[in-house]
């Protein structure tokens, strides 16, 4: 309360971008600055533009998902549906086995992030607080696999997981999924790993507690920021990875929501059955939307976290 | 004596990783030059050593020099409208604007989407039947513009490419926007103060502090749009024509429709060669004196 009171007197303060939430500062402000700028109007326009196309997009798709599919054919793609019907949801749930995809892509991503992580922060620990020879050597064999793009490993993978009877199953592409979110774990975990105090550490050590609990009571917990965002990443990787899918899976029960949506587009250039696919693309499309209006802000934080660090 | 304690926690703290990553990962990216050298079809269980065979092959082949240059195509012609446009976005929802939260969430929001979720959608936004966009054209009396989007060698790259963009960009809005918002508020002020237009501000103040930040976002670019697969993949196939073929959907009809993986392990060796020395042009061209007030 006290600052928004405090800072816009402040006059280089007096910045509206410098205060997201100064309701109070609002009028006073734009009285200061309140010189007609055209620039500002064109920057309007434009962004509201953009953006109209996109929810445009949105809005068409689910308006013909609730048409039925003499609706679709008969009237103008552009019309709203004349009898809206909820028909085209539940054949593309059971049906077109939409349900099926997304279970196994739910699936497929808690579990593959949740050992990923496991897996990687554990590691990054290490590397970024235990001091040993070879450190910097095992950082290294970690990180050059970020230079190595999916293509380079596909064929070799292929027949590594067919000799390990591996191909055609989840647990072939979860463990592909977990080896490749690795080296960007490790490399983002790492670095965060190393900025946490080590009083902190060495409070619990001399306390008696083993490194082992020190590691799960104190430091797994002050790296939970850095571990959320990594994950909500992986999440976003994961969820919407297709090329490995597409390679390894052919069974469709084991389809996930990617691969099945693809193979139903092709499908529906044969059998017309367009309003049950735009139905599946919306059903696709909104429980993640949901998720990610949530967590918005986390995701943000991650990738700047994970690209751009400092 | 902690260090020591700790050291204990070495060995499985690391192995896990290690051998998940060591199997599933460097091995198969390390065999893939070995398997380059074989004319191999994934029968036999030893590989036909064949030496630079497939290189030479790839050097003639119509097709493969095809893919590169749509690739290139691709690269280029997507940075050219994605940079602009994202540093638009940026620095336009980087100003106090109503709404500007909205704006933000609303570009970001396709990169939840899957690839495959956007790219069907851009596949009925572009259906010369019932599209939205060909419709658009029709209502506001440009009918003549109308036409099978993906169907044409003309227009499917740029339809591709859109789509590819339309779903990415917020991310890399997010990348500028951070950098913008580092950039501190004295100098933009001070800028102002002395009359200052908001685009001069951006050209002579916050741009040169960006920079760095720029080089670094063109550099994932460039490795990104090298190994372009999804959405070409899932709206073309690399048709019409072969006119939107790139390295990755080449590769992948080499290796998984004609089962020569010889063949498509040279593809991605020189393919990962193209993107370690592109990687390190472009680092070197953009190179600047770091601009520091």
């Amino acid at each position: 309360m006290i600052d928004d009171v405090v800072l816009p007197s402040t006059p280089l303060m007096s910045d509206p971008a410098n205060q997201p939430a100064a309701l109070a500062g609002g009028p006073r402000v734009r009285k200061r600055r309140g010189v007609f700028r055209p620039g500002r109007l064109l920057l309007y326009v434009s962004l509201v533009s953009y953006c109209l196309t996109s929810v445009a997009a949105f809005l068409w798709t689910i308006s013909i998902s609730l048409k039925s599919n003499q609706d679709f054919f008969a009237t103008s793609p552009w019309s709203l549906p004349k009898h809206p019907t909820l028909e085209n949801y539940r054949s593309a749930w059971t049906t077109a086995k939409i349900g099926s995809f997304f279970l196994n892509s739910a699936i497929m991503t808690l579990g593959t992030v949740t050992i990923s992580l496991a897996v990687s922060a554990t590691a990054a620990y290490a590397l970024g607080r235990i001091k040993f020879r070879g450190n910097s050597l095992v950082s290294m064999f970690f990180l050059t696999g970020l230079m190595i793009p999916g293509f380079l490993i596909i064929v070799p993978l292929y027949f590594l997981l067919r000799d390990m009877h591996l191909l055609g199953s989840l647990y072939g592409l979860g463990i592909v999924y977990v080896a490749t979110q690795i080296p960007f774990n490790i490399y983002v975990l790492t670095g965060f790993f190393k900025t946490l105090p080590k009083e902190l550490e060495e409070a619990a050590y001399v306390d008696g507690a083993s490194p082992l609990k020190t590691f799960f009571r104190v430091m797994l917990p002050l790296a939970g920021p850095g571990l959320a965002s990594v994950a909500l990443l992986n999440c976003l990787t994961i969820w919407n990875e297709f090329f490995f899918a597409l390679v390894f899976i052919s069974d469709e029960s084991k389809f996930t929501l990617p691969l099945g949506l693809y193979r139903l587009s092709i499908n529906a250039e044969y059998s017309s059955q367009w309003t049950q696919l735009f139905a599946g693309l919306v059903l696709a499309m909104i429980p993640v939307l949901i998720v990610f209006g949530v967590a918005q802000e986390r995701l943000t934080r991650g990738l700047t976290l994970g690209a751009l660090k400092g | 004596m902690l260090n020591r304690q700790k050291r204990k926690l070495l060995v499985p703290f690391l192995a896990p990783a290690l051998l998940l990553y060591g199997t599933f990962f460097l091995y198969p990216a390390a065999k893939t030059f070995y398997v380059a050298l074989t004319s191999w079809h994934g029968v036999t269980e030893k590989l036909p050593f064949v030496g630079f065979d497939n290189f030479r092959q790839l050097a003639h082949d119509e097709l493969f020099r095809g893919t590169i240059s749509n690739t290139f195509r691709f690269a280029v012609l997507g940075g050219v409208v994605l940079f602009p446009l994202a540093l638009f976005l940026a620095y336009a929802t980087s100003e106090k604007l109503f709404g500007a939260r909205t704006f933000r969430f609303i570009i970001l929001a396709p990169v939840a989407l899957s690839v495959a979720t956007a790219a069907l959608l851009w596949k009925f936004i572009l259906n010369p039947n019932f599209g939205l966009l060909n419709g658009f054209l029709g209502a506001v009396g440009l009918g003549s513009l109308e036409r099978p989007w993906l169907g044409l060698t003309s227009t499917a790259m740029p339809a591709v490419i859109a789509a590819t963009l339309w779903h990415g960009i917020g991310i890399w809005m997010i990348f500028f926007a951070a950098a913008i918002s580092r950039v501190p508020v004295e100098l933009k002020e001070a800028a102002r103060i002395d009359g200052a237009s908001s685009f001069r501000i951006f050209r002579h103040v916050v741009f040169p502090l960006i920079w760095d930040v720029t080089r670094v976002l063109l550099v994932l670019w460039v490795i990104g749009a090298l190994q372009a697969f999804a959405f070409i993949w899932a709206m073309t196939a690399g048709g019409p024509l072969n006119s939107t073929n790139v390295f990755g959907s080449y590769l992948y009809e080499v290796a998984f429709q004609d089962s020569r993986y010889g063949y498509a392990a040279a593809i991605a060796v020189v393919m990962f060669f193209l993107v370690l020395i592109l990687t390190l042009l472009t680092n070197r061209l953009t190179r600047r004196e770091a601009v520091e007030y």
